[in-house]
């Protein structure tokens, strides 16, 4: 009977949904950011989340992290003629960033978080009783 | 076979609680797994186990006994070992990215494997404990 494993699986889908929280803020503070540190406007950030494969022997699967990506999608065009960035027709564009989508994500990201833990504290819980037989 | 005075129940109720931590493992890889992408859940299968046992078994108490076994080996034909495999649930429908992990039935299903667990080890402890006072005649 060996918990630790799982006890890592819960781990990963904290880390995990805590990135996405953190990105998730990320979004929403540069919601009207129109130069970023790369120059460009700023562009909405998603989190890729891969599991790692369950394999022969039925082992489960942790959830990883692959990387954060810029959100492809078109860039919101805002006609603003007095705006320092705007182009020669008097167009803006700002983040494609929406702000209802992110505050959805933030919900999932949180709930997920909370089942997580609970999953880590049902462990634990074992763990404890199996030492109290 | 076991089946002396403390190796009988004792072992069942080990194999038992193997099976029930093996359960939680998958609980938690689901849980862990809520928000990826394509992710298809994974499963115990209980039911086919069982009805196979009671297909295959002839003799009515073997088929509660649970024996020592490798995780996902197939058992031979005439023999009740019985261990559930993990299984990826495919045909659940899922959401649009594709994953078909139900939160609500994980936190559910945690919440079952833990009350069932903490239910064997309660009553382990106690049949150790009126072991321990046959054992000592009370004088412990």
């Amino acid at each position: 009977m060996d918990f630790f494993p799982e006890m890592g699986i819960s781990a990963s889908g904290l880390n995990a949904e805590r990135i996405r929280q953190e990105v998730i803020a990320r979004n929403i503070a540069n919601v009207n950011t129109t130069k970023s540190s790369d120059g460009g406007v700023f562009r909405r950030q998603l989190v890729e989340l891969v599991s790692q494969d369950a394999g022969e022997d039925g082992e489960v699967s942790a959830v990883s992290v692959a990387g954060v990506v810029p959100d492809p999608s078109p860039l919101r065009q805002v006609y603003d003629p007095s705006h320092p960035d705007a182009d020669e027709k008097g167009f803006v564009s700002k983040p494609n960033v929406d702000v209802m989508m992110e505050m959805v994500d933030m919900l999932g990201a949180t709930r997920a978080y909370q089942a997580n833990v609970t999953a880590l504290q049902s462990a634990k819980d074992m763990i404890r009783r199996a030492l109290e037989i | 076979m076991n089946t002396g005075p403390v190796e009988g129940w004792f072992y069942q109720m080990q194999k038992a609680m193997d099976v029930l931590d093996a359960q939680h493992r998958v609980i938690a890889g689901n849980i862990a797994n809520v928000n990826t992408p394509a992710f298809h859940k994974l499963q115990m299968d209980f039911k086919s186990e069982m009805t196979r046992l009671m297909e295959t078994s002839e003799n009515p108490r073997d088929k509660m006994e649970l024996r020592p076994v490798q995780r996902g080996v197939t058992p031979d034909e005439g023999s009740i070992e019985w261990v559930p495999a993990t299984t990826q649930d495919t045909t659940t429908p899922g959401r649009p990215d594709g994953n078909n992990v139900s939160l609500e039935k994980e936190m559910v299903d945690l919440a079952e494997t833990n009350e069932v667990f903490s239910t064997l080890s309660r009553v382990a402890g106690k049949n150790l404990r009126i072991m321990r006072y046959v054992i000592t005649g009370g004088r412990s």
